[in-house]
């Protein structure tokens, strides 16, 4: 838009004000003539305006031609409209024409009165209010019901730029006094609009007045029968009868065309009812049919709008709608959007009774030339299998979908049957028959399908003869498979090895030896975990590795029922059709706050400071490289924060194959609770952290983990929630319940909020001192976080020898970041989990490499926690790089296999192994043999916190071969006091990947 | 409330731009675009409403033009999206047509109609003709193209197919024309299984009156004596014995404010002093005493001469009244991936069999064409008149040898159509009657359409 401004307009503006000069002054032509050239010129302006060219230089011609012809409304009604479009941008020329609007506002003619009012009350100028006040004063009592309400209307405008003047004023008495006493229904309604902006509906929603309102409802446009039924949705009756009265007043209301009108009627019903049983079934049942009417309506936005509201009915109450699946099957035409909402509806309205229909119609659409729609269908048979207890003929379908020799449709069915044994392990034996001729292992490319099956493989391995043979294409290919495969297959093999050691040993052993080799840091862990848990301890690794299956009594919803009681508070709302409470996605600015606020700078500098700092790595092609580098590091710090989570999975079951660190005291008691106390959100009741540390525990299926798949970006944290970590989730994104927007009902199967809830909800006991914070407030925003307390301090130092044979030496102990940063009481379990992981890898591997380090340092930098989702733009980077002198630099030499590590996966395996521990890349490049990475860390706690600026170079022996180079690292701080704790942390995770790299 | 309102040009160009809260960022027509265009879910057709970065976007479209209203405010949807489809109409009553053209060339007219619609993001004055005493603009009324090269095409559709200001009324040179054109609109969605019974059957009609008389003077229609609407008139149900006698069935239906059902129980007329422009008088659904229009049997055979083909052999007839017929008929047969080249022979003898080609004279004029990116076989019919029937030979050459299980891969296969002056329901209109006194002489042209026209209409194989 800024371009379009400045570049194409400079003629069209001259021409215009030239044109606009000779209107005023020429006296030749006709008054009409005069007139008609003078709108001709005015409708140029107005167009340009529109397209975003600033017309505002015209402010002074504009008004003198509107002026001179002042008794043309036409052109009146174009000035003002140009006027209240430029006024907050020059309000030094605006004030010229508030002479004549508050002339026009004192019109005898009402039109004007109210024109002028509306434009008057429209320039949002803070220092016209004196101007504005009393013409609105004298409009609240103007006898034209058009003055009045535009005067309501007025008296918002002011408030919203002054809260004060209003007040002062009295003005919202005067808006309340109209609200009783005007005859005109347009200013009640406006009247209504602007007391629900002040205070709370329920405080208007007085029996005398919610009554006469009603009683006169029929008068009210159809927009303000809406706000009278918002008013009246907050009216508490007082007793049965008057809800009967209310309900029979408003019954026809239901046979509105107006959508808007039937929903709000809707929620009026719903809400007077709710402690009602009887009655609010037999509202339900009568919303049914209009329900229905409006969905089927030709117009997609508003049957859009009904169908969510459907799909929230139906999943509080299945019943309604049983018997009308037909109404919600698909039509072809229908968008996809209403499409899918139909789906969901039929997979949570299937019974019993209705089962067959409507498994039978979505086998149908499984056919659809739509792959996204045929997937979709397949996936709502696989809920409606986990829902609908008799599954027995609805698994059957879903194996036909296994024969239909289209590829989406397998990946999609092993997806849902993998789910389904979860929940239904004995369906197995009709299951597992047909999957050695499904050649998967080529057939196949999605890699969720391909964890699936290598997930039924090794649960189920017992019941297929040839599954270590299936199993082996996967082992083979180990290096191209997506990391969740790996995963997936690493845990098969073992779970496999178990049930039918003799042939699948040389399997596991092929697998583990690939898997420690893995670049991918939760593959390379999970590998070395069972590597270690099985020469520690066969039958243990047993018992966490392959326990028993047991059945998932149910799968932990998309929504928790709290959730959705709160959405169901706000019904007729947007919360309905995003499907999360208002919390979640609502965020309010403050009113014409945005006229001067500048344009965020775009993020261009990350060439710019290679350019400033090293032109000579700089290739003229790396540019977007670098750019392409940055997004990546920017999208890396989810990825960091999952592939922590996905440490801890490991770092768990560690304590007990050990018999515990000493440091992990916390986690030695895991407990697994016979039963699951309360609801879905036991997955996240045990937010105290040990929770997450179950994972891969005896239900871990690597699938249901988030970490290595890529996370659609808006979801970044839906995973977490999942996976149950809660509020001990690192960073802000706050409590599970919080759940982002548009996170998608799949993991349904996937659920491993569920898992981890059966599986290992943890016992109270361990976990208690780490102090859960406890269920959080519905939905609310992310709790500010606490600073750490200091016992709780998180990372065992691991005083004793390393826990693994391989690793005598405690390593590094503690003071890797991964503890620190655990951000709120509740997190406490997780960073001491983290802690304790690190500890055992680095120290294994510092065992292994390098002499260790005195046993533990007794972590000395706790205090210095890293913010994990720190951000800092790129141009606050540059400028506090250059304002900043180095606070520390240092080299060092690299081996060639370094240097090969660093620069891996286009720099990403090094950057986000920093992220890990919160210390986020801002640009990454350059060209062999030079490479040159900048980093930022930030303090955890309320800013302005101490930034760390590191940057590294990279030298690569220019001989080449890989015969190593040197490290040098420069490192800036704004808080010198906190660099020693910086270094510490920076060392340790340099170290930590140049030992395994 | 709302926070910004535009209309959006199909490139994206801001038409109209107004803003009222000032809690949204200017920018935001260009994150709306530029997310509606690119995304990312489903079949890529952006939902409805959306929310990006705490700014809810709610948007129609309507005659290649977006409507959006941004808010940042937890509103009812349903009414934004709502006055957002009464913005359309009111541009439309005015304008004569909406398009991103029309919007062009009346844009001092439109922002005029906005500002006494919506005041601050409060909607005001919606109605079409309390709005006329505010609005002092004329209107430039643009017709579209396709209308004035084909003026026939106005039959077809329903009210939509007027291109007239509302403000012509209010004319005085004598060049005013009265008129009242009222129009019952069906669309049907109707499955068949494999088996060639219906699966399941609605009709969903509207009673759209768009109105050009000057002064408003009270009209009375009466619809079908014999008319039963389900919860009105059987409150405990609808069954074969409560329905017994009566020709029209309806299962749900709604009126629009104006209508005065004093005596709608007793006679089954409604009373009205119609608004000015277009409104839906009455929305109605049924699921009774339908008959489809039209039948369609699909058969799969192998090749004798070449197992790498096949033959598939699509019959259908037209059910409507021999007096009637439907236009625009397309059959649509979806193939598998594996089906590389079609061929069709039309039942017409001389059909030439060209490649999307006419084939050859006859009463309908049909053709067919193949597209192969989409596996589409489309059967197209200019015109299909009651009580007629065809057939299609489709020559399949195949990558892979025949197996039946090309039977259950051919299909579902898709019907569209119009069918003018007919209606599914049967739900008839039997007068209409303009009520005013003051003047014998006084008689304004009245039009009353049927149109029924395909939703969903599907056959499965």
């Amino acid at each position: 838009m800024a371009e379009t401004k400045s570049a194409k307009p400079r003629g069209e503006l001259a021409e215009l004000s030239a044109q606009l000069q000779n209107l005023c002054t020429a006296g030749k032509r006709s008054e009409k003539e005069l007139k008609n050239a003078k709108k001709d010129v005015f409708k140029k302006v107005i167009n340009y305006m529109t397209l975003g060219m600033d017309m505002s230089a015209l402010f002074p011609m504009m008004t003198s031609c509107a002026n001179l012809s002042s008794d043309d409304l036409v052109l009146k009604k174009m000035l003002y409209l140009y006027l209240t479009h430029y006024a907050s941008q020059t309000p030094d020329l605006a004030l010229l024409t508030i002479n004549q609007l508050q002339k026009d506002s004192a019109d005898h003619d009402p039109m004007i009165r109210g024109l002028a009012l509306r434009s008057l009350c429209s320039l949002r100028v803070t220092n016209f209010l004196e101007y504005v006040v009393a013409p609105i004063n004298t409009g609240l009592s103007d006898r034209h019901p058009y003055v009045r309400r535009t005067a309501v209307m007025g008296v918002l405008k002011v408030h919203h730029i002054d809260p004060g003047t209003v007040a002062q004023q009295g003005m919202v008495e005067r808006v309340k006094r109209l609200l009783q006493t005007d005859t005109d229904v347009q200013v009640i309604a406006n009247c209504l609009a602007v007391l629900v902006q002040l205070e709370p509906p329920a405080r208007l929603a007085e029996k005398a007045f919610v009554y006469s309102l009603l009683n006169r409802i029929k008068e009210f446009s159809d927009w303000g029968q809406c706000q009278v039924l918002e008013v009246a949705s907050y009216y508490v009756p007082s007793s049965e009868a008057e809800v009967y009265d209310m309900l029979n007043a408003l019954e026809d209301r239901m046979g509105h065309v107006n959508s808007a009108v039937v929903m709000a009627t809707i929620k009026v019903f719903l809400r007077l009812t709710i402690n009602m049983t009887a009655t609010h079934q037999q509202v339900l049942e009568r919303i049914r049919e209009p329900l229905k009417t409006l969905i089927s309506r030709e117009d997609a936005p508003t049957a859009y709008a009904a169908l969510s509201h459907v799909l929230l009915l139906a999943q509080r109450a299945p019943v309604i709608f049983e018997a009308d699946a037909m109404a919600f099957f698909c039509r072809t035409h229908d968008p996809w959007f209403v499409k899918k909402l139909k789906l969901e509806i039929l997979a949570a309205i299937a019974s019993s009774t209705n089962v067959y229909d409507i498994v039978t119609e979505l086998t149908e659409y499984a056919r659809d030339i739509s792959p996204t729609m045929a997937r979709e269908a397949v996936k709502a048979v696989g809920r409606i299998a986990l829902a609908v207890p008799d599954s027995g003929g609805i698994v059957e379908r879903l194996l036909l979908f296994l024969d239909s020799g289209s590829e989406h449709l397998v990946a999609e069915a092993l997806v849902q049957l993998k789910d389904v044994l979860r929940r239904y392990p004995d369906a197995a034996h009709a299951v597992v028959g047909g999957l050695g001729e499904l050649g998967v292992q080529g057939g196949i490319a999605e890699p969720d399908a391909r964890a699936a099956f290598v997930w039924i493989l090794g649960q189920f391995g017992g019941l297929v003869p040839d599954a270590p043979y299936l199993l082996e294409p996967f082992v083979e290919g180990f290096a191209a498979e997506d990391s969740a495969v790996r995963l997936a297959v690493l845990t098969s093999a073992v779970q496999l090895f178990f049930r039918r050691p003799p042939e699948t040993k040389p399997l596991l052993s092929a697998a583990l030896v690939a898997g420690v080799a893995d670049a991918n840091v939760e593959v390379r862990d999970r590998a070395l975990m069972y590597f270690r848990l099985l020469r520690a301890d066969r039958s243990a690794a047993e018992r966490v590795v392959a326990p028993p299956l047991v059945a998932v009594p149910w799968f932990s919803e998309a929504l928790s029922a709290e959730a959705r009681d709160a959405v169901f508070a706000e019904f007729n709302s947007l919360s309905v059709l995003f499907q999360q409470p208002e919390a979640a996605f609502i965020e309010r600015a403050a009113y014409h706050s945005l006229e001067a606020e500048p344009e965020p700078a775009a993020p261009e500098l990350t060439s710019d400071l290679l350019a400033l700092e090293a032109p000579e790595l700089l290739g003229a092609d790396r540019a977007t490289n670098l750019l392409e580098d940055v997004d990546g590091s920017d999208s890396a710090g989810p990825g960091g924060i999952q592939a922590d989570l996905l440490d801890l999975d490991i770092g768990a079951p560690s304590p007990q194959s050990s018999g515990g660190l000493g440091g992990l005291g916390g986690f030695s008691g895991l407990s697994v609770p016979p039963a699951m106390p309360g609801g879905p959100l036991a997955g996240y009741g045990g937010p105290a952290g040990p929770g997450p540390g179950m994972g891969s525990g005896p239900g871990g299926f690597p699938a249901g983990q988030p970490g290595p798949r890529p996370q659609p970006p808006v979801d970044p944290f839906g995973g977490l929630s999942a996976l149950g970590v809660g509020p001990g989730g690192p960073g802000p994104m706050g409590g599970p319940q919080q759940i982002p927007y548009g996170a998608p009902p799949p993991q349904l199967g996937g659920g491993p909020g569920g898992m981890l809830g059966q599986g290992m909800g943890m016992g109270p006991g361990p976990a208690g001192p780490m102090g859960g914070p406890g269920p959080r407030p519905m939905g609310g925003p992310p709790a500010p976080r606490p600073p750490m307390p200091a016992p709780g301090s998180g990372f065992a130092p691991s005083p004793g020898p390393g826990p693994y044979p391989g690793g005598p030496g405690a390593g590094p102990g503690g003071p890797r970041p991964g503890g620190p940063p655990a951000p709120q009481p509740g997190g406490m379990g997780m960073g001491m989990g983290m802690g304790g992981l690190i500890d055992d890898g680095l120290g294994g591997l510092g065992g292994l490499g390098a002499p260790a380090p005195a046993p533990a340092a007794p972590a000395p930098q706790r205090e210095l926690a890293l913010n994990p989702t720190a951000r800092v733009a790129p141009a606050e980077f540059q400028a506090e790089w250059k304002r900043l002198p180095p606070a520390h630099a240092s080299s060092q030499p690299v081996s060639g296999p370094n240097v090969a590590a660093i620069t891996a996966n286009n720099h990403r395996d090094f950057t986000q192994h920093m992220t890990q521990a919160y210390i986020h890349t801002i640009a990454s490049g350059g060209q062999a043999p030079n490479y040159r990475y900048y980093f930022y860390g930030q303090a955890a706690g309320p800013s302005p916190s101490p930034l760390f600026l590191v940057e590294v170079l990279l030298r690569a022996d220019p001989s080449g071969g890989g015969s190593g180079g040197s490290l040098a690292t420069t490192v800036k701080a704004t808080d010198p006091a906190q660099l020693p704790a910086f270094l510490e942390i920076w060392g340790n995770c340099l170290t930590g990947f140049l030992l395994m790299g | 409330m709302i926070s910004q309102f535009y209309i959006l040009s199909p490139r994206g160009d801001v038409i109209i731009r107004k803003d009222y809260l000032g809690d949204v960022p200017r920018t935001s027509s260009e994150v709306f675009f530029r997310n509606s265009k690119f995304w990312k879910e489903g079949d890529g057709e952006a939902p409805p409403v959306f929310n990006v970065d705490g700014v809810t976007y709610l948007h129609i479209k309507e005659g290649g033009v977006q409507l959006v209203a941004t808010t940042r405010a937890n509103l009812s949807p349903s009414f934004v999206l709502e006055f957002l489809r009464r913005i359309c109409t009111i541009v439309k009553d005015y304008c004569g047509f909406l398009s991103e053209d029309a919007i062009r060339k009346n844009v001092v007219l439109v922002y005029e109609l906005l500002d006494e619609v919506v005041d601050y993001g409060f909607p005001q004055s919606t109605a079409t003709e309390t709005l006329k005493q505010f609005v002092v603009n004329e209107p430039t009324v643009v017709a579209p193209a396709y209308y004035q090269a084909k003026p026939l095409f106005s039959l077809n559709k329903g009210p939509t197919g007027v291109f007239k200001s509302v403000l012509e009324t209010t004319r005085t040179d004598g060049k005013r024309r009265d008129e009242i054109f009222v129009d019952v609109v069906e669309r049907i969605t109707c499955t068949f299984n494999a088996s060639g019974y219906i699966a399941s059957a609605q009709v969903d009609g509207a009673v759209q009156i768009k109105s050009y008389l000057a002064g408003n003077p009270p009209i009375k229609i009466k619809l079908n004596d014999d008319l039963l609407i389900g919860k009105r008139d059987a409150p405990y149900g609808l069954d074969a014995r409560s329905s017994e006698g009566h020709t029209v069935v309806l299962d749900d239906c709604n009126f629009h404010e104006v209508a005065n059902l004093d005596s709608f129980d007793v006679d089954r007329t409604i009373s009205l002093v119609p608004p000015d422009g277009e409104f839906a008088l009455m929305n109605y659904r049924t699921t009774h005493g339908f008959k489809p229009p039209f039948r369609l049997h699909v058969s799969v055979d192998a090749d004798p001469n070449s197992e790498y083909k096949a033959v598939v052999t699509l019959k259908l007839w037209c059910e409507v009244p021999a007096d009637k017929s439907a236009s625009g008929l397309e059959v649509e047969v979806p193939t598998p991936r594996y089906v590389q080249r079609v061929h069709c022979d039309l039942s017409d003898a001389h059909a030439s069999g060209g490649k999307g080609g006419p084939a050859g004279g006859g009463v309908a004029q049909q053709a067919w064409d193949y597209n192969e990116k989409g596996h589409l076989l489309r059967w197209k019919f200019k015109k299909c008149p009651g009580g007629s029937e065809y057939t299609l030979r489709a020559r399949l050459t195949l990558e892979k040898p025949y197996g039946a299980s090309l039977r259950s891969e051919i299909g579902p296969v898709n019907l569209r159509f119009t069918i003018p002056m007919h209606s599914a329901s049967r739900i008839a209109l039997k007068y209409l009657q303009i009520l005013k006194k003051a003047d014998k002489n006084y008689n304004p042209y009245r039009w009353v359409r049927y149109v029924t026209s395909s939703n969903s209409y599907t056959f499965r194989t």
